[in-house]
């Protein structure tokens, strides 16, 4: 049979980034091939060519066996291929039938034919099991509820290959298995479906083939039947440098270490959870995508400088710590976790599944709502980000160009920024003015002390490369001697001498007796750095690793598949 | 208050709140389409001027409203020229046609009238009825205030450019991703926009004054651009606080004309405040939830995530 859709050789680059390499592929009607692969293996680039969001460099895209060339997502239309978006296209103050028949209005003389909307959406809705109430207004419905809504109007512009982005990323587990019959059942009426998913679980459930993308290339399909979900995790993983490195000290030998005097907290009262692993385990829900892999006891060459008076509460305690995200939606779902004094924890998981909402909630940029936020054994679970920093919360933002610097600013203005109204960079108690002689001379030091070059406290941040734009962050947030550090992707851009350099800071940060937070997609940095390796999931621990850890097996707990 | 004082008061808000109820609905029709206009008070500014010039130059006052709006229509152009092709910052852009009808129309108005004092001759004015004591009822400029935002209600609520409207200024992605042209449909708004802004300029010459001085319109702009928040970008709304406005206005005169006690302990400077302060209440949230188009001032790009 002619396949319905067929990608030959598919190609788009940005810049001297391929994102799709040579992408074949074909689907036939009532299939649904899944893609899977990590961020940035191409999966979204490939999906945006199909619907004329790009245009390819090179390769051609065959639909029923005949060349087309679709130049925007009208033309991708017209030919029958419609997508569910991740993040959903729809117009929140109108009704579900408004949204759908948006662009393609059924019209009676100059006017909407609402009624005819209504009852052609609620006739699609009813054909393909998708309970949807043409008249509610989309603001009012529950994620799950837009995402039906977004099906609905691809299904009702007569779409004969479906594209899903994501689509269980933002669902509940009820709400997700829900879909995934959905989507059997448009490929069983002889629909084609892409499905894309990082959820190896939910593939081989829905899944009739398998296509793993790895760096912009198709690695390898494979029928979903008895496929080894392992050898698909591994197949996955971009393997950079080939050695792993060594495994960083182990956890066990590195009960806390003191705190130096400057910092608060020492009255800490003795409570027993004194050691870095002492927090208990993600509570409730999917106990089952819970697992812990042992942790081998190895690496000696710091434990010696952490002296451990078991007394010590952990330096940053979440205990079971709800939030939501920008939209509303839950972000983390009663996560506990605890980093140890001189304890660094790296989190893995794939984007989006509560890593920003975890470091903002640690930093106090996001409110938790519920549980509780300990600092050093104080209950800190309300303060905001001035009050946290102010009591040694370090945040080396995600975002260095926004949320770390202002480049119009200079460097030894960046270095003041956030303690700029209390000495010794600012005088004069009726009339606070900032000390301009002081400030260079603290930018100076450090500037000194952490490598940035140029070595000018008056050059503009945003002039600036890269790596000393992070040194910058580091100097102004590492120096006053933090308890916790919350770093996010804190080496992301960065060359290989520039991460190196941050990758020693962080290490003596612990070695001082801090509690190090990492966050990264990069598994090799997780390992190199980290004591231990916690895996998020969904806004929950959905697994804990040494960082021996071998990528098939971290790939399975990223994967949710454990 | 005696009837016949309440009568010319009612007679007095017909009069004079056509120019900014059409100016406002100018504005509530670019807004809801995710364009901020603050550039009505310089349309009706073009708007009146033109109106008395072409009503000068024809010797017809319906010329001459047709000029007006077609000057509100030119500046609506330049406004989306600059807000929607150029991607000016439409603060930044509506602020310059504002500016830009201050300094035009003066110098227009000394080289191309050589009008004295800032101020032209009589301009052939549109048809009113003579309502005796009560005065004159500029019976086109109320007709109008009252059928367009009723139709412009209509069009937003019931066909389908009026959906796409209204969803261009929430989300133009959604748009986008339907197929229209974003750009293209905001940029009918800022036109229409415009045209409604000059429309209600025209007025104020046409059918209230009989003259073009040099200070329109005289802040009416602005009052519009209140009463877009205050009416809750909706037409009908929009007709309403402009209605409400021009009464708070019409009593203060009604009241110092009076001579009544208690218009000499009210401040003339709280009447003019009124609109302004109503407004603020209502972007607070006093006066029930004024929400915004999600999209409204939002630049479109295209290829941004």
């Amino acid at each position: 049979m002619e396949p319905v859709l067929q990608a030959v050789s598919l190609s788009r680059s940005f810049g001297p980034v391929a994102a799709c390499d040579r992408i074949s592929f074909s689907l036939q009607r009532g299939e649904v091939l899944a893609l899977v692969g990590e961020n940035g293996a191409g999966k979204t680039t490939l999906l945006s060519l199909l619907m004329g969001f790009y245009r390819p460099d090179g390769g051609e895209i065959r639909v029923d066996g005949e060349t087309v060339r679709i130049r925007g997502p009208a033309d991708a239309e017209a030919l029958g291929l419609g997508m569910v978006h991740q993040h959903f296209t729809l117009v929140p103050p109108l009704t579900a039938a408004e949204n759908v028949v948006l662009g393609r209005e059924p019209r009676r003389g100059p006017f909407l034919d609402r009624r005819r909307a209504e009852r052609e959406v609620a006739g699609v809705a009813r054909a393909s099991g998708l309970p949807v109430d043409p008249r509610a207004r989309v603001d009012g419905l529950s994620v799950g509820g837009r995402q039906r809504v977004e099906i609905l109007r691809v299904l009702w512009r007569g779409a004969r290959v479906v594209a899903f982005d994501e689509p269980t990323a933002a669902l509940s587990p009820g709400e997700a298995g829900g879909l995934l019959a959905t989507i059997r059942g448009l490929a069983r009426d002889g629909r084609a479906i892409l499905f894309v998913s990082h959820k190896l679980r939910e593939v081989a459930t829905v899944a009739d083939r398998i296509a793993i993308l790895r760096a912009g290339r198709l690695v390898a399909t494979l029928p979903a039947a008895g496929a080894d979900l392992d050898r698909v995790a591994a197949l996955m993983v971009v393997k950079e440098r080939p050695a792993p490195p060594p495994a960083a000290p182990s956890p066990r030998l590195r009960r806390g270490a003191a705190l130096p005097p400057s910092a608060p907290g020492e009255r800490g009262r003795p409570d027993g959870r004194g050691t870095s692993r002492g927090a208990p385990e993600a509570g409730g829900g999917r106990g089952a995508g819970a697992a812990s892999l042992p942790v081998p006891p190895g690496g000696e060459e710091e434990a010696a400088s952490a002296p451990s008076p078991r007394s010590a509460p952990p330096a940053l305690t979440l205990t079971s710590v709800s939030c939501l995200d920008a939209r509303g939606a839950p972000a983390l779902r009663a996560l506990s976790l605890a980093v140890g004094r001189g304890e660094i924890v790296g989190v893995a998981g794939v984007d989006g599944n509560g890593q920003r909402e975890l470091a903002e909630v640690a930093t106090g940029l996001r409110r938790a709502t519920g549980g509780r936020v300990e600092l050093a054994g104080h209950d800190v679970t309300l303060l905001g980000p001035g009050a946290l920093r102010a009591r040694g919360v370090a945040h080396i933002p995600e975002d260095r160009e926004r949320g770390g610097l202002c480049g119009a600013l200079s460097v030894a203005e960046n270095l003041a920024l956030g303690r700029a109204s209390s000495p010794p960079f600012c005088r004069g108690r009726w009339l606070p003015r900032l000390d301009r002689r002081a400030m260079d001379a603290v930018a100076s030091d450090l500037i000194r002390r952490f490598g940035v070059r140029p070595e000018d406290p008056d050059a503009r941040a945003a002039g600036l490369s890269g790596g000393n734009q992070q040194k910058v962050v580091l100097a102004r947030e590492l120096s006053g001697d933090p308890v916790v550090v919350v770093a996010v992707h804190p080496t992301r851009g960065l060359d290989l001498r520039a991460t190196a350099a941050v990758h020693d800071r962080l290490r003596e940060q612990a070695a001082r007796g801090a509690g190090v937070l990492i966050v990264s997609f990069d598994l090799d940095e997780l390992r190199a750095v980290a004591h231990r390796l916690v895996v998020l999931c969904g806004g929950r621990i959905a697994g804990e690793a040494a960082p021996a850890a071998t990528d098939a097996e971290l790939s399975r707990l990223i994967a949710g598949a454990a | 208050m005696t009837h016949s004082t309440l009568a010319s008061l009612l007679v007095s808000i017909l009069a004079y709140a056509p120019p900014v109820a059409l100016a406002a609905l100018g504005g509530v029709l670019s807004e809801r389409a995710g364009v901020i206009n603050i550039g009505l008070e310089g349309m009706m500014r073009f708007g009146a001027f033109f109106g008395a010039w072409g009503a000068l130059a024809t010797g017809s006052a319906w010329w001459g409203l047709g000029a007006g709006a077609a000057a509100g229509l030119a500046s609506g152009a330049l406004l989306a020229a600059l807000a929607l092709w150029a991607r000016a910052d439409q603060i930044v852009a509506g602020v310059a046609v504002n500016l830009l009808a201050l300094g035009v129309v003066t110098f227009l108005l000394e080289w191309a009238l050589g009008a004295d004092g800032g101020i032209t001759g009589p301009v052939p004015m549109l048809p009113a009825l003579a309502l005796g004591p009560l005065g004159r009822l500029p019976a086109v400029a109320t007709g109008a205030m009252l059928l367009l935002p009723a139709a412009a209600g209509l069009f937003l609520r019931a066909t389908p450019w009026g959906l796409r409207w209204r969803a261009v200024g929430e989300n133009p992605r959604a748009v986008a991703a339907a197929g229209a042209s974003v750009v293209r449909l905001r940029g009918a708004a800022v036109l229409a926009s415009g045209a409604l802004a000059g429309l209600g300029g025209a007025l104020l010459p046409l059918a209230l004054l009989g003259r073009f001085e040099d200070r329109m319109p005289a802040g009416q702009g602005f009052i519009a651009l209140a009463a877009v928040v205050f009416g809750k970008w909706t037409p009908l709304g929009a007709l309403g606080a402009a209605i409400f406005f021009a009464g708070s206005e019409g009593l203060q005169i009604e009241l110092s004309s009076g001579g009544a006690g208690l218009a000499s302990s009210i401040p003339r400077g709280f009447f003019l405040a009124l609109p302004y302060l109503l407004t603020l209440l209502a972007l607070a949230g006093f006066v029930g939830k004024a929400v915004p188009p999600a999209a409204d001032g939002v630049p479109w790009d295209p290829e941004g995530r």
